[in-house]
Parts: structure tokens; sequence; C-alpha cells
């Protein structure tokens, strides 16, 4: 198929501040009143409607997961835990640090197997024309690059950051398929140097150099380049978000079916951040629902798709069945899904 | 009959069809030829019906109400249909989201002093004990063993029973000695009693002086600080989180007004184990005076030596502090001590 000749469309998003508002407040509420037990059926009721109102090629997603799914996962992730909070002061009492070192053991070794199982819930439970996302991870390679690879990057004073986040972002978006269609990726492991070096290195040590050589000469004139440089410390690290998951989206393919691409902005995304936090404050909290939808259809409008193959063709693959234990084990701690427009 | 897409079991590929669904069973058109009939449904999503064999349909127009209520009747899970609701009920849910908002903030903020009293003092002197442990062993403080004569411990720990018992605590508090020169003249009282004495804070104060640092600490002890604190911030997640959990960016801010506000909590604890200090000695007849002497020499600027003046070049820095700036709380101490 002659792939030029192919139209990029932008994932459309029809939610909107009022439909949603009435689901946001009272999962609120009714998460308050339950002590937190009604938030395994909000997460269903949020998600279900994002699903729903992501429109791709004039189709829907569907959401599949339960609330009481979601909340026997979180019981036995929570029992899980107040076991090894149990056997930590136990041995703690055997020997000094015996207790923080095995835990710490256990808990970096389950990591992988929670990561994995929890991306892979939560794709699994998204369906597009009544066909599953999933997620295929392998033990030692997300143990590498959720364990190993952060570590290296602080050794590395954060150069080898560039070159180990491009092969993780290969590594977790080809583990991606969507039924039997893999996702692939031709992202250079060399891709982010570029940005990393202009978007962030280059301006920082400009203004840091400006402003230690102000410094010296000019004495007070120096906190210019000091503000500029707190400035930018906020920028910064935005932009090379932008820059490089642009760079991502555009290396990113369904096998004979769509590429994708986003057209992100730093400044717009700096100022939908800034202009909803403040709504939320100034409304006391009344305005969260509409700055939710907001940036979501900012996120997901500015991904756009080309449609290369046939829709048709694809068929979901019986696969094991997805763990709610490990997503709601993940979601004691923080959300492992990935950064994925759904 | 409703014009739509039927996608069979695990298959994308799209067929065009009508639905028709009546009071009694829903049946599936494809070309004006009957599809299939007696249909169980799964769940209604917005636009999309998920049948019980697998298939999906999904509506070119969202349902109207007559066809949701025949379909609603035969669904096993509940629909999720999604709609905005009345201007009342916006207000009505507006008006009880803020009440329970407000009570949360209450019950966290407001009513920590009376929470603490719902955790054991066993548990938070283990917490106490653990946190002393990581942090004698952390080396980026450096902390030695004292090296205090016994006779001078001993004296401190007769004080520290003197102010416990002016303060009416009727537990022993233990004190732990340590030198840190990293950290200078210093104490700490850690959840559930330990209080770290460095040899700095000896070195450089008199022994009334030290009794009003004794008397500081043990109101963060008496008074549970740390547990309260726990709770405070226990309390600001969770408000921070319901209301900003998945607007990116936003939820950063929000963590930072979270910290500035669990630093305003901190301080205004601090400044209440100065009130509660000058109470413990008086009632320990020490002269309070010992607790304003005991600041000036401990938040002197060591750039202005032999000067009582504190150093204050980074006061618009002190909403960043987990202490009240040094002017502030020596003016403070001034006032009360007078």
């Amino acid at each position: 198929m002659d792939t030029s000749s192919q139209k990029w469309e932008p994932i459309v998003f029809k939610g909107t501040g009022g439909e949603y508002f009435g689901i946001a407040i009272t999962n609120v509420i009714l998460t308050i009143l339950t002590l937190g037990i009604y938030s395994a059926w909000a997460k269903v009721k949020t998600a279900t409607y994002f699903a729903n109102k992501t429109i791709i090629d004039e189709t829907p997603l569907a959401y599949h997961a339960t609330g009481k799914q979601i909340l026997i996962g979180r019981l036995i992730a929570l029992l899980i835990l107040a076991v090894i909070s149990a056997a930590y002061i136990f041995l703690e009492e055997l020997g000094p640090s015996l207790g923080t070192v095995i835990l710490t053991l256990i808990i970096v070794f389950l990591t992988p197997i929670i990561f994995n199982r929890s991306i892979n819930f939560n794709l699994k439970m998204h369906s597009f024309r009544n066909v599953r996302f999933s997620f295929s991870g392998n033990y030692w390679k997300t143990f590498f690059y959720t364990i190993i690879s952060p570590l290296l990057i602080i050794l590395s004073l954060f150069l080898a950051a560039p070159y180990l986040t491009a092969k993780s972002n290969t590594y977790f978006m080809s583990g991606i398929s969507f039924g039997s269609k893999k996702l692939s990726t031709s992202l250079s492991a060399t891709a982010f140097y570029k940005p990393f070096f202009i978007i962030l290195l280059l301006p920082i040590f400009v203004l840091l150099s400006l402003g230690l050589v102000a410094g010296f000469f000019l004495g007070g004139v120096a906190a210019l380049p000091i503000l500029f440089l707190y400035l930018y410390l906020i920028y910064g690290p935005i932009a090379y978000y932008v820059a490089t998951k642009n760079l991502l989206t555009s290396t990113l393919a369904f096998e004979e079916m769509a590429h994708f691409q986003s057209s992100l902005n730093a400044w717009s995304l700096i100022g939908i951040m800034v202009s909803n936090y403040l709504a939320v404050v100034f409304s006391f909290g009344l305005l969260f629902p509409w700055a939710t939808i907001r940036f979501k259809k900012y996120m997901l409008e500015n991904h756009h798709y080309q449609l290369i193959g046939d829709l048709d063709s694809v068929i979901d693959a019986e696969t094991k069945k997805s763990n709610a234990i490990a997503e709601g084990m993940s979601d004691l701690d923080s959300d492992f899904s990935l950064d994925l427009p759904i | 009959m409703i014009d739509g897409d039927l996608f069979e079991k695990r298959s994308s590929k799209r067929s065009r069809v009508q639905l028709k669904v009546t009071d009694q069973e829903c049946f599936i058109y494809c070309d004006g030829s009957l599809v299939d009939s007696k249909m169980d449904i799964e769940q209604i999503q917005d636009k999309i019906i998920m049948f019980s064999c697998g298939r999906q349909f999904i509506a070119d127009n969202t349902f109207d109400l007559i066809t949701l209520k025949n379909l609603n009747s035969r669904t096993k899970k509940p629909s999720a249909i999604f709609f905005a609701i009345s201007l009342r009920k916006k207000i009505i849910l507006s008006l009880a989201f803020l009440f329970l908002l407000i009570s949360v903030r209450y019950i966290f903020l407001s009513e920590s002093p009376f929470l603490v009293k719902l955790i054991p003092v066993a548990l938070e002197q283990k917490i106490g004990e653990n946190t002393y442990n990581s942090l004698i062993k952390n080396p980026l403080y450096d902390f030695q063993e004292s090296n205090l004569s016994t006779q001078k411990k001993t004296d401190i720990i007769n004080h520290l029973n003197t102010i416990a018992y002016a303060a009416n605590i009727d537990k022993t508090i233990e004190a732990k000695f340590h030198s840190a020169e990293s950290i200078g003249p210093n104490a700490f009282a850690f959840p559930g009693g330990p209080i770290l004495i460095t040899d700095e804070l000896v070195m450089t104060l008199n022994e009334n002086e030290i009794i009003a640092i004794l008397a500081h600490e043990i109101a963060h002890v008496k008074k549970r600080h740390s547990l309260q604190q726990l709770i405070k911030l226990a309390g600001l997640t969770t408000i921070s989180t319901l209301l900003f959990d998945g607007i990116f960016g936003s939820d950063l801010l929000a963590d930072s007004g979270v910290i500035a506000l669990f630093l305003k909590s901190s301080r205004d604890l601090e400044k209440d184990a100065d009130m509660s200090a000058l109470k413990y000695l008086d009632a320990a007849n020490v002269d309070r005076k010992n607790l304003l002497f005991a600041m000036e020499r401990i938040l002197a600027c060591p750039q202005k030596e032999g000067s009582k003046e504190s150093c204050d070049q980074n006061n618009y820095l002190s909403w960043l502090s987990t202490h009240p700036s040094p002017k502030n709380r020596l003016e403070y101490l001034r006032v009360a001590t007078q």
C-alpha cells in the first residue's frame, strides 16, 4: 500500500467537562465516604469514560475491568504488603538491618513482575474494534530497565540517560500488541542525545556560566542569569519530555496497519499545567474534572495516526488471564502503565 | 432499527448491521437478513453493546431513552452511560464535595492532636527507635560516639527527668548522646521519646540553657508532634491525590503545595513546642529566659561572631524551612519571656 497517499488523522477525544463533572465528583464523594473502598469502582468508571470518549477511525475504545476485580486485587496486594511488613519487624528483631536487607531484596526482585503484569493488565482491559491490547515483558529485561538502568543513569551523572531511556522505550513499546499485531519502533539508541544536549545541557551550561561570570565581574547582576536558570530548570525538563515523546511516537508502528505521530508543544503543555493548577486551586477543587478533560483532550488530540493497512484483519490472540493483583499492587505505589495516549 | 458496526468475537472485522431492540429481545440484521437474536447482553458502555458471546456492537449514534430502557433490563453488568447532569444536581454535588473536602481537611489538620491518641504508644516508640537507628547510621551526618564524661551525661539525664516530671510525663525519656560536627549544637526528639543531644550543644550552652532546650524537645514528645505531622501529611496527600491525580504537571505543583503546607505546619509545631517549653520551665522553677538565651546562642550567625544577631539574610526563604525563621523565633521568645 502506498503510505504517502494515506491521510494523517488525529485521535479524537469527545469527553466534556460537563459530563465528566458528575462522574468525577461522585467518585470523590463516594471514595471519601467509603474510606477508599469505592476507589476501585471509581477507577473503572473513569477509565470507561475516557476509553468510550476516545475515538480512533470513528470507533470508540472499550474498557473491560470491573470494580470487584480491582478491589480484590488491591486487597490481596495489601495482604501481601502486611505480610512483608510483619516479616520485616520479625527479621529486625533477629538482627540489625536484616529486615531492611531482605525486604529491599524482595521488593527489588518483585518489581519486574509487578511492572510487567500491571502494564499488561492496564492494556488488556482496553479494546478497540473488539480486539484487546496487551503487553508481554521479559523478567530480566524489565529488571534491567526498572532497577539497574536508573542506577546507571545516576552513576553516569545523567550522561547515559538519553541512551538508556531510548533503549528502555524501545523495549517497553516493542512489548505491546494489538491483538496479533505487534507494536514496533525504529527509535535509534542515540536519538535522544540531540534534544538532551540542545534542550537540556547547553542552555543550562550557558546560563550557569553567564551567572558565574556576571557574578564574578558585576556582583549583583548575577541574579538575572540565575533567575533564568531557575526558570529554565522548569521549562527544560518539560521541553525535553515533549521532544523525546514526539520523537518516540514518530517511530511507532503497528505492522502493516498504522503509523503514529505526535505534535506536543512544551509551551502549550506548561500553559495547560499552570492554568489547570490555578483553576483547581481557586475553584476549591471544583474545576478538577474540567482540568482533567482539558489535559486529556490536549494529549490525545495531538496524537495522529496514519492507516496503512486493513484494520479488519486483526485477530485477538488467546492469552493468559491478566492479573488484577499486580495491578492492585502497582496502584499502591504508582501507576506503572506506559505513557500511551490510551 | 439502530445502525452500527458488529464485531465478531476477538475479531476486528467490521460488518455494517442494524440492531432492533424490543422489550423482549434484540435482533441483528445484515442487509435485511436476520443474523442473530436472543443475544445476552454483558454490558452497555456509551454507544457500545458487549454481548456475552463475545460480539460487540457499536452504534453510529447514542441510544435513545426507550432503547436504553429495553437494553438495560437485560444487562448483566451495570451500564456505563454518560450524560451531563442538570444544574441542580451539579450544585448539590458541588456542595457535598466541598463539605467533604473541608471535613477531610479539618479532621486531618485540625484534629491531629486527637487522632494521635488513637495510635498505640508502643507503635510510636518503635517508629522512634527505627528512625533514631537510621539517622545515626546515615553517613551524611557522621554521628560519632559522645565524648562527654559520664558525670555530664548523668547530670543531663537528671535534668531531663526533672523537666519530664514538670511536663507531667509519667514515663522515662531516654537520652542519646552523640558527637556530630556536621550538625553542630542541636537536639532531636524522636517519636515516642528518645532525645538525641549532640556534644556540640552541651559545649555551647550553660546548664540552664540546656534544660530549656530539653524542655522544648520534651514538648515535642509529650504532644506527639512527629505523629501529628505524619497524620497531617496523610491528610494533605489525600486531598492532593483526590484533586490532582491524573492531571499531568498540576500534580507536581500540587505536591509542592503539600510540601509548603507541611513545612508551615512544622513551623507551627516548633512554635508550639517553644511555648510549651516555657510552661515546663516555670513548673520546674527554671527561669524561662533561658530558652531565649539558648536560642540566641544556637541561632547566632557564625559570620557575626560575638553578636546576638541571627542570620536573617535568607529570611525570604523562611517558608521553605521546617523551623520558624531565627528573627521571628527570637522575636516571639523575647515577647513571651518579658
